[in-house]
């Protein structure tokens, strides 16, 4: 109580400094009013441009990243058919000596041997026959041609295989649909005696972008192989001599059953020395020829007027194909952008409803 | 009362609803900042930023106190922040009395009763006197003595415990009783008593 007492005593001394406080000056009210509306526009336009910048950023990635990443599966969905983008592989035939018969050849294996043939143009390399007789080499050549005589060039390195006395081991044609240029992939076997010939003709078929030859001499392995093929012949000799002087049962059989691993032996030998010929006989050349493109944007003898032209017909028409692939995906989209809308409203009303 | 709707407009931003819900309490602050300030010019830059302050913070007031009691909090922070800048704030108390205000009551060594010197004094030298006070103290003396709040109210207002405030106004007045009967608390108040000046107090 002497506390509260002796705290009152300041009251009672201090009242009279109130009377000293002078009136609050005139506009002062006003004046943080307008501090108070300036803080509240201050703070809350730049917050509704983000929030309005940030909505319409997220809707342009969603239009533009949802299309651009769902447009390849929407198409093969769609036309259950790879995309234009891609290489379509319209052609494939093939033909082995006088037989003939089709393959299926994937994109996927045509751009990776196009990216190995590519990745081999700095590297070429230029085998010779074989000097030393017996010799077993086998020669392989690799060339990317491009050419404007698309159907001629096609038409000469056929001829060309034909005359050397060769065979189109694989072949599969495809064509981008942007840039409507076709490009073939041909497997060769060319006699090795007339490799050098056809590859000095290559050149008339096209602009060379790109040659690789190689050469392995499996001379030594081939021996290898041939020796032990005589030897299992002798043995098979050997074996059969004894099977026809032999009289006792148990015998006859474990002669037969020696006699048929060796003949396993000598079929298996024997199959790789033919590989191995065939191999060291026909030179294998792969020859990627593309078609150059006719209308170039960085064609010089193309005109200003036709460049532009052409850019604007290209834009208008990369335009159109987005537009067609947003409201594609916009339309797969639907349901789940239906599910969203339909959860912003119900939250939205709860929390009006908790308000 | 504070009005529910009225707090929630200004809550959810609308400025008219703030200044219907602070301009009751405007007077009060006025008050609160010429007494700490005792400046005009000082006193209305200290009020509208007090102003400001409470229309930025008014979404997190939740009611636990009084609107007048968290308008005062304000004040008094943004009064003292503004002494602080102005270098018109004395030192902290010492660690004595700090621990005072945790509970511990060192033995007055004083035997001067400060009722009575308190009453002797004009009010020029009062004035200087509170001036004389560490921010604190200061704050529960305007709250107390010149708004005439009770401890609750300004425990309220401060964030403290009753205690606390029984023992900075305990305190603050000693220190009043102090400087009036001579004995006064800085060097830096002492020295602007003797040159005749008003301690704190711009020109």
């Amino acid at each position: 109580m002497y506390e509260h007492d002796e705290n009152e005593v300041l009251r009672d001394v201090m009242a009279g400094l109130n009377d000293e406080v002078p009136p609050m000056p005139e506009g002062l009210h006003q004046a943080w009013m307008q501090k108070v509306e300036d803080s509240k526009t201050e703070g809350q336009k730049p917050r509704k441009q983000l929030t309005r910048f940030l909505s319409i950023a997220a809707a342009l990635v969603f239009v533009f990243g949802g299309t651009l990443l769902t447009r390849d599966s929407l198409d093969t969905a769609v036309t259950g058919q790879p995309d234009a983008t891609q290489t379509k592989t319209i052609a494939i035939y093939a033909r082995r000596g006088p037989e003939t018969e089709t393959a299926v050849q994937d994109d996927a294996t045509a751009n990776s041997a196009m990216f190995t043939m590519a990745r081999g143009a700095d590297t070429t390399v230029h085998a010779d026959t074989p000097a030393v007789p017996g010799q077993k080499v086998i020669r392989t050549a690799t060339l990317l041609i491009e050419t404007q005589d698309y159907d001629d060039s096609l038409a000469g390195i056929m001829d060309a295989c034909t005359q050397a006395g060769g065979w189109i081991e694989h072949s599969s044609e495809s064509v981008n649909t942007y840039s409507d240029t076709r490009t073939v992939w041909l497997v060769l076997r060319i006699p090795q005696e007339h490799l050098d010939d056809f590859l000095a003709g290559a050149g008339d078929m096209g602009r060379i972008l790109s040659r690789t030859e190689s050469a392995e001499d499996v001379t030594a392995s081939y021996q290898d192989t041939r020796a032990r093929l005589d030897t299992q012949l002798a043995l098979m000799e050997r074996l059969q001599a004894l099977i026809t002087e032999s009289a006792d049962l148990g015998e006859l059989l474990a002669l037969e059953s020696q006699i048929a691993d060796t003949q396993y032996q000598i079929d298996t030998l024997q199959a790789t020395l033919n590989a191995t010929d065939q191999q060291v006989s026909y030179a294998t050349v792969t020859i990627t020829l593309q078609e150059k493109q006719t209308v170039s944007l960085t064609d010089t003898r193309v005109s200003l007027s036709q460049r532009l032209g052409t850019a604007l017909s290209l834009g208008w028409q990369s335009l159109l194909d987005f537009l067609g692939d947003a409201v594609v995906f916009l339309a797969a989209a639907s349901p789940f952008l239906a599910i969203a809308a339909a959860a912003v409203i119900i939250i939205k009303l709860i929390r009006r409803r908790k308000k | 009362m504070t009005d529910e709707f009225t707090l929630r407009r200004a809550q959810k931003g609308d400025a008219q609803a703030f200044e219907q819900l602070v301009t009751p309490h405007e007077q009060m602050l006025w008050r609160v900042c010429w007494h700490y300030t005792r400046h005009q010019e000082d006193a209305a830059d200290c009020l509208q930023e007090t102003m400001l302050k409470a229309w930025k913070a008014i979404k997190s007031y939740r009611g636990d106190c009084s609107l007048s009691s968290w308008l005062y909090r304000i004040a008094a922070t943004v009064c003292l922040d503004f002494l602080r800048k102005q270098k018109r704030l004395p030192q902290t108390e010492s660690a004595d009395e700090m621990a005072e205000e945790e509970g511990f009551t060192p033995v007055d060594s004083s035997p001067t009763p400060d009722e009575a010197v308190i009453r002797r004094e004009s009010a020029d030298n009062i004035r200087a006197a509170i001036d004389s006070l560490p921010g604190d103290m200061r704050t529960v003396i305007i709250l107390y003595a010149l708004q005439g709040l009770g401890y609750e109210e300004i425990a309220a207002a401060t964030q403290t415990a009753v205690g606390t405030v029984k023992s900075r106004l305990n305190r603050a007045r000693q220190k009043i009783a102090k400087f009036l009967a001579g004995g006064n608390i800085s060097a830096d108040t002492a020295s602007d008593q003797m040159k005749g000046g008003q301690p704190n107090v711009r020109a």
